[in-house]
């Protein structure tokens, strides 16, 4: 019997690429500091957790969406100060201190058993940025490892691949490629490695559903991410 | 299982999806990611070998633990990815290498830690003016940025000093910001007796070495020579790590005997094989003096010689009538004191051991031995000072020593031995120059002794030394350089303190006790962070540490601070700092000196080449030393190499023994004043008068204390004494946090196995020890080697207070020390009373299963 391998077409795979590039930046952006006040309120000015890809397909993306939702029925931290300022305190408390650290947001911290930063985890980290031309815009202030950095690097990985996507030059194909199979690497090596822990943190010790929901759907759009990936690289891609 | 295509075909069938996704990222794009990923610059990373081992530079090491070693990493691609000590030559008895302990070598533990400071924060509920103060200690913070965090420390600053003068503005310690505040008009200090305790201020007074700028014991080779050492609280195994115990050893493997005199059996007890005599806290005084009166009582200058009349008459005034100094009443001598001539009471054996707990048959022999043996070395580290009323013991010390001349002689040496100098002393061979900042007087004169800084905040007043009671409204505290929060005494009145005054801010890469109840953090950078640094260890030695890595994270360091802080202030740093970090570095490495082969003579350190000084980008003049500057910044020491009959040896006091008249001592009367008028004319501006000659006085909160009916001998609320043994998790408060420390040293509780079956306390159970001033729980360890009575609790644990902030889980050594000013000015850590009992809460889990930060934060 024979197997008809399946295709896909560049342009159809920039429709994914482009769900992934907005999830990722909504992560990016809610994992890599405190939110910022413009950015809430465009978040919910333009409801963008509607549009959270891969929900059909994920019941726990489906009550990531839904926690953040109810949470945003009551609160409105993008235009009530009381409100933003007790998210911007989730985050501050959780990720940065100065008391302990409730959900320590470094690789480092949950792979490695000296739990130090700036070690060789961090390096490797650093390493995989520099190849592609990155560094941490706090370089040496923040550790590399990051998990908002590690999130912002599969973004402009993404971003690369939208780019040879769009640029249908002679090497597009290879590009994608060697971009999707290095992202399914990173998510394996790196995130998968330590975002459940993380995740669970979040989940004990977070004061807000938002950042709750927020952590479901980091962990959760992982997983459906991997599955893409995973599709993705055994789909012969086809330039139109 | 995903269909892939299928998941395609519904995004192009609902175009919403694609057009939401694709015009959110075009409107979000606009705001940015502040701290994400950026496109990497093309320069700086032309010194990477990934195949190679790295390079190891030479880190600081730089805590007040007692020892100075040698500190390497290897830095692997900018990473640390290791550490090693002194193998900068072989190890010998005689050239020994500078070797760290476990928290040297826990350091990248401390560096990279994930509880680091990060950032300037502010509490949240912070306002001018404090903000609901009470709430410091467990409020929210907030992130700020460094502009915002010096715009507050500075507008309060000013505002406070506007409202209420400059007396209101507190640096505690010492460091750069009070030379900033000094420069801005001035601000209120502190000061105190730390770990020397007694031996602060009393023993220059009648003559004798303090133990820390002045030595007063002679040099390790020389402790080869002696027959008997006497560790009298000392315990180098644990409080001066490095290469003291070692040098013990050398005297040991010579024949030398040991006698440990110590509230417990101590790890240099155990090591040098010693005959431990226990004693109770506060008490070596009282022992002190029953064994010089059985010396009066048993020496005979013919048959039994146990006291050096000849020492005592050349080298001292004040022991016989017939030795007095001039203008004193010679009824006060020492001697009759001790026969108890005019007060009736002899100081007898029996009459010390009924304080002190040691048999009067051992204290006799204790006599005898000291006495009688040829070449003893009497050495005592600074604990047993560390006392209320310690200065009487400081006194009783040095003249047992006086009185059987163990001092000036080969083999024969009385006096402090401990931190960098324990079993040591001499000059300096390897001095370190100066950097060239500047200072500038501090035009505000309240000095706040530190038994004193928390009651003057909370009562409005202190007591001046010298002067007397000072009005004081204290409402800004700026803690720059220490951990006073944590390791002065009457810690809780502390946290009151804390909660009272307008505004607070710190200095901190962790987040200290002094931390935690502030209003603002500022992150500082660790040592390995710097420009570089030179720091003193033993006398041989002299440790170089260079700069491992950039500043990590937002942390600047405190010099960049002050210079950053005297800006907003409107003031002109240059007047501090006219210089920059490395040329500060660099000038205190151009002006260090060596000894000269001849012994007596300093020559210049380091040769400095006309290229090194273009290569660091500093002025200077180029020099011949004894070793290269960049050799010295790698090798990371410089040692003098030492052999015995050298030219470096040391015998202290030497000069001053052979001819007393041809080298007076600084005292009034050129000789050791075992009658010292100066110690009892100082006493009288102090808190309580001290005798000119060493007279017992029950130690407040030592073991008299214990009872309520001390002729009865019935015991009161609080029959137990606690002291404060240096522990090697830590150095002092530093280091507390670091989880394979913990691991290591799990910190419980010292207790007589006697004690806790009285009790019905067993080993592992939670006890709270507790008094009037604060409770505390440790885990209980039972052992025969504590003193029955006596509980050690270990010096420095980092704070935790329960949620009704009553009990401290931490086992917080100052939870149960009050605001109590003795003497001179004398704090007195080691005296200290409490009760006892098995805690009926829910029982402590081992330190090291604590979260690494030490407040939970709900």
């Amino acid at each position: 019997m024979e197997v008809t391998k399946q295709m896909i077409t560049v342009e159809d795979a920039l429709e994914i690429f482009h769900a992934r590039e907005f999830a990722y930046d909504i992560l990016r952006r809610f994992f890599i500091e405190e939110p910022s006040r413009e950015y809430v309120k465009l978040f919910i000015q333009r409801n963008m957790i509607d549009l959270f890809p891969f929900q059909e397909e994920s019941e726990e993306i489906r009550t990531g969406v839904k926690k953040i939702k109810d949470y945003l029925a009551v609160y409105n931290p993008g235009m009530i100060d009381q409100h933003y300022e007790n998210l911007h305190w989730d985050y501050t408390k959780m990720f940065i201190g100065p008391f302990e650290i409730l959900a320590s947001p470094w690789e480092s911290v949950y792979v490695r058993k000296d739990k130090l930063l700036f070690q060789q985890t961090t390096m490797d980290v650093r390493n995989l940025y520099k190849k592609y031309g990155f560094q941490a815009g706090e370089l040496n202030i923040e550790a590399d490892d990051h998990i908002g950095l590690e999130i912002d690097f599969l973004y402009h990985l993404n971003q690369l691949a939208i780019e040879s996507a769009e640029s249908q030059s002679a090497t597009a194909l290879q590009e994608i490629q060697y971009l999707l199979r290095e992202q399914k690497l990173f998510i394996e090596n790196h995130l998968a490695e330590f975002v459940p822990a993380l995740v669970s943190k979040i989940g004990e010790h977070a004061d807000t559903d938002f950042f709750r929901g927020m952590a479901i759907l980091l962990q959760y759009f992982l997983i459906m991410d991997s599955k893409v990936l995973n599709e993705l690289l055994n789909i012969e891609m086809i330039q139109k | 299982m995903l269909d892939l295509l299928q998941k395609i075909k519904d995004f192009k069938m609902t175009r919403r999806s694609f057009i939401g996704w694709t015009s959110a990222a075009a409107a979000t794009a606009v705001i940015p990611v502040s701290r994400g990923l950026v496109a990497k610059a093309e320069t700086g990373t032309g010194t990477e070998d990934k195949n190679g081992e790295g390079i190891w530079k030479a880190a600081a090491c730089w805590h007040n633990c007692g020892g100075r070693c040698v500190n390497k990493v290897l830095v692997q691609d900018g990473v640390v990815v290791r550490q090693k000590t002194d193998d900068t030559h072989p190890d010998s008895p005689d050239f020994p290498q500078q070797r760290g302990c476990l928290r040297g070598r826990s350091q990248r533990h401390q560096v990279f830690g994930a509880d680091r400071l990060k950032y300037p924060m502010k509490r949240k509920n912070w306002a001018v003016g404090g903000g609901k103060k009470e709430l410091r200690g467990k409020d929210q913070w907030v992130r700020i940025s460094w502009d915002e965090a010096l715009d507050i420390v500075s507008s309060e600053i000013t505002r406070i000093s506007k409202k209420y003068g400059n007396e209101a503005l507190w640096a505690t310690g010492s460091g750069q910001i009070t030379k900033v505040l000094s420069l801005n008009g001035g601000c209120t200090t502190d000061y105190g007796t730390t770990s020397w305790g007694a031996w602060y201020w009393a023993p220059t007074m009648m003559g004798v070495a303090e133990g820390w700028t002045d030595l007063g014991i002679n040099d390790r080779i020389d402790l080869r020579n002696s027959q008997l050492i006497v560790l009298w609280g000392e315990n180098p195994a644990w409080s001066s790590p490095g290469s003291p115990t070692y040098n013990f050893m050398q005297a040991k493997k010579a024949g030398a005997r040991f006698i440990s005199i110590d509230p417990s059996y101590t790890e240099s007890a155990r090591t040098f094989k010693a005959d431990w005599v226990p004693v109770r806290p506060g008490t070596d005084h009282a022992l002190a003096l029953g064994i010089m009166n059985a010396l009066l009582d048993e020496d005979d200058p013919v048959t039994n010689p146990l006291i050096d009349w000849d020492f005592l008459h050349r080298c001292t005034v004040g022991f016989d009538r017939e030795h007095m100094p001039s203008g004193a009443d010679p009824k006060e001598n020492f001697k009759d004191y001790l026969l108890g001539t005019y007060d009736n009471l002899p100081k007898t054996p029996e009459w010390a051991s009924e304080i002190c707990g040691v048999e009067p048959i051992r204290i006799r022999e204790l006599a005898r031995q000291i006495g009688s043996t040829n070449r003893v070395a009497l050495l005592t580290g600074w604990g047993p000072a560390r006392i209320n009323d310690g200065e009487g013991w400081v006194q009783a010390f040095s003249t047992l020593g006086m009185m059987t001349g163990h001092m000036g002689r080969s083999g024969s040496m009385t006096g402090v031995s401990c931190h960098r100098a324990a079993g040591n002393g001499g000059p300096w061979l390897v001095k370190a120059g100066t950097d060239g900042y500047l200072s500038v007087k501090n035009p505000v004169t309240n000095l706040l002794n530190h038994n004193e800084i928390f009651t003057a905040v909370l009562d409005g007043k202190f007591h001046q030394k010298g002067e007397g009671e000072r009005k004081a409204n204290i409402q800004l505290i700026y803690h720059q350089f220490n951990a006073t929060l944590q390791t002065r005494g009457a810690m809780k009145m502390g946290i009151e303190a804390h909660r009272k005054v307008e505004f607070v801010v710190s200095h901190a890469y962790v987040l200290t006790t002094n931390a935690k109840y502030s209003d603002v953090v500022l992150p500082v950078t660790t040592e390995w962070e710097t420009e570089g640094g030179m720091l003193q260890g033993n006398r041989e030695m002299y440790i170089v540490y260079s700069n491992v890595i950039a500043p990590l994270y937002e942390a600047k360091s405190d010099v960049q601070i002050a210079k950053d802080l005297a800006a907003k202030l409107g003031l002109d740093s240059k007047l501090l700092y006219p210089i920059s970090e490395k040329q500060a570095f660099f000038n205190k490495l151009a002006t260090s000196k060596v000894i000269a082969a001849n012994g007596v003579d300093y020559e210049p350190l380091v040769t400095i080449s006309a290229k090194d000084i273009k290569e660091w980008g500093v002025t200077g003049t180029p020099q011949q030393g004894r070793i290269g500057l960049k050799e010295l910044i790698d090798q990371g020491v410089y040692q003098v190499q030492r052999k015995p009959g050298d030219n470096f040896g040391f015998i202290a006091y030497k000069s001053f023994v052979e001819n007393p008249e041809g080298n007076p001592l600084k005292t009034p009367s050129g000789k050791f004043e075992i009658h010292c008028k100066t110690i009892h004319e100082e006493s009288k501006g102090g808190w309580t008068v001290v005798d000119p000659i060493p007279k017992y006085v029950p130690k407040t909160k030592g073991y008299e204390d214990t009872f309520k009916d001390w002729e009865t001998k019935k015991k009161g609320e609080y029959p137990f004494q606690v002291y404060n043994p240096h522990y090697l998790r830590r150095s002092h408060s530093t280091f507390d946090n670091i989880q394979q420390l913990r691991e290591a040293w799990p910190n419980p509780v010292f207790i007589n196995m006697s004690d806790g079956k009285r009790l019905g306390i067993k080993e592992g159970d939670t006890v709270l020890l507790y008094n009037q001033y604060g409770k505390t729980l440790r885990p209980a360890h039972l052992t025969e080697t504590m003193t029955p009575g006596v509980i050690a609790l270990p010096h420095g644990a980092w704070v935790q207070l329960d949620e009704k902030e009553e009990v401290d889980k931490a086992g917080a050594d100052n939870m149960l020390t009050g605001p109590i000013a003795t003497g001179l000015g004398t704090s007195g850590w080691n005296t200290a009373v409490c009760n006892m009992k098995k805690w009926d809460g829910e029982p402590l889990i081992e330190d090291v299963k604590w979260d690494q930060r030490i407040i939970k934060f709900k």
